[in-house]
């Protein structure tokens, strides 16, 4: 139960960080306000993704570095390619396994 | 007047709603590797599986449900828990205002619904939409698109719920979540800010990865958007 309303809390706040601008049209975030939250995608998404990206379970190692590092260059480099999810996706999951089964610690 | 002509003024007339399901199609195909994904690590957080995946639902928000059940299973604060998942859909709020212009006319029910959807894919083909069509049909996309998002996001963490033990670990599905927010961070990286709030709060978060409740990640995004700004201070939203 408590767990749920925690989540509820979360779904309700979610809905008006996505519906303030859309149910009032006539309002806009003032200028400053404009600029910090340009930089809160980026930085959100990089602080969620790297630690995902180059550890297992929490802790670096040469091995998981550089397979985390090869499987965001595929992901990268076709998604520059091609513009197609999929692709990109499912290109940087391949990269990935095949990365960390060769790649000589 | 030939066939060719024809063609050329009378091309195949597509609904907005086939429109929708169309583009809406091969992103959920996408998903389903981190959809899936998801619903293993809902059901194996060790809080009640009706409630984790209740998430769907209530958020439709990927990144944030795996935030908010990561620190729920971990015993964290409730409002460390509330306070990281505001943070990661804070981003959200800049969804909200770049659509704002486009939906100004649609009718207040329209509106109301409209923003329940606005997770990051379906904002991302929303404006690629919006900046071509402005009329009604805009909008019977934004719907038709929406809801075949949510129902497939819907279906796909219900199913990575139910097979969560099925799935061989070998797999390593849980390796696309970064690499889907991955695809949704390289657009945004345009300018020398946001290539530094990016750098920046990737460091931090790995060296804080150590740290308890999630904290390494809202101190990686804080130190970003302090880095962005510092930038922006400095010209680098220019290039």
């Amino acid at each position: 139960m408590h767990d749920l309303v925690i989540l509820v809390v979360i779904a309700v706040a979610t809905y008006l960080l996505r519906g303030v601008f859309l149910v009032s049209p006539a309002l806009s975030p003032p200028p400053a306000l404009r600029r910090v939250l340009t930089h809160v995608g980026p930085a959100v998404l990089a602080a969620i993704v790297a630690p995902q990206l180059f550890l297992i379970h929490g802790s670096a190692s040469p091995r998981s570095v550089s397979a985390g590092v090869l499987a965001a260059i595929a992901t990268g480099v076709l998604w520059r390619w091609r513009r197609n999810l999929p692709l990109a996706l499912f290109g940087g999951l391949g990269a990935w396994w095949i990365a960390a089964m060769t790649v000589a610690v | 007047m030939s066939v060719t002509d024809l063609e050329v003024i009378a091309p195949p007339a597509r609904s907005p709603i086939t429109d929708g399901i169309r583009d809406a199609a091969p992103v959920l195909f996408a998903y389903i590797p981190f959809g899936l994904a998801l619903g293993a690590a809902l059901g194996a957080a060790g809080i009640s599986r009706g409630v984790a995946w209740s998430s769907s639902p209530l958020m439709f928000a990927g990144a944030a449900q795996l935030v908010a059940v990561q620190l729920l299973s971990a015993g964290a604060a409730s409002v460390v828990v509330v306070l990281s998942a505001v943070v990661v859909n804070a981003r959200h709020l800049l969804y909200s205002a770049s659509l704002s212009s486009s939906v100004a006319g649609w009718r207040p029910r329209s509106r109301w619904f409209a923003p329940y959807l606005l997770a990051d894919p379906v904002y991302v083909l929303a404006e690629r939409r919006f900046l071509r069509d402005n009329s009604a049909d805009a909008r019977r996309y934004y719907f038709a698109m929406g809801l075949t998002m949510w129902a497939g996001w819907q279906a796909l963490t219900g199913a990575g719920l139910v097979l969560g033990g099925v799935v061989p670990a070998s797999l390593h599905l849980e390796r696309a979540a970064p690499l889907t927010f991955l695809i949704l961070l390289l657009p945004m990286l345009t300018t020398r800010s946001a290539r530094a709030a990016a750098a920046v709060a990737g460091m931090v978060a790995l060296v804080g990865s150590g740290l308890p409740y999630g904290l390494g990640m809202l101190a990686g995004a804080l130190a970003g958007v302090a880095a962005g700004g510092a930038s922006d201070a400095k010209g680098g939203s220019d290039a």
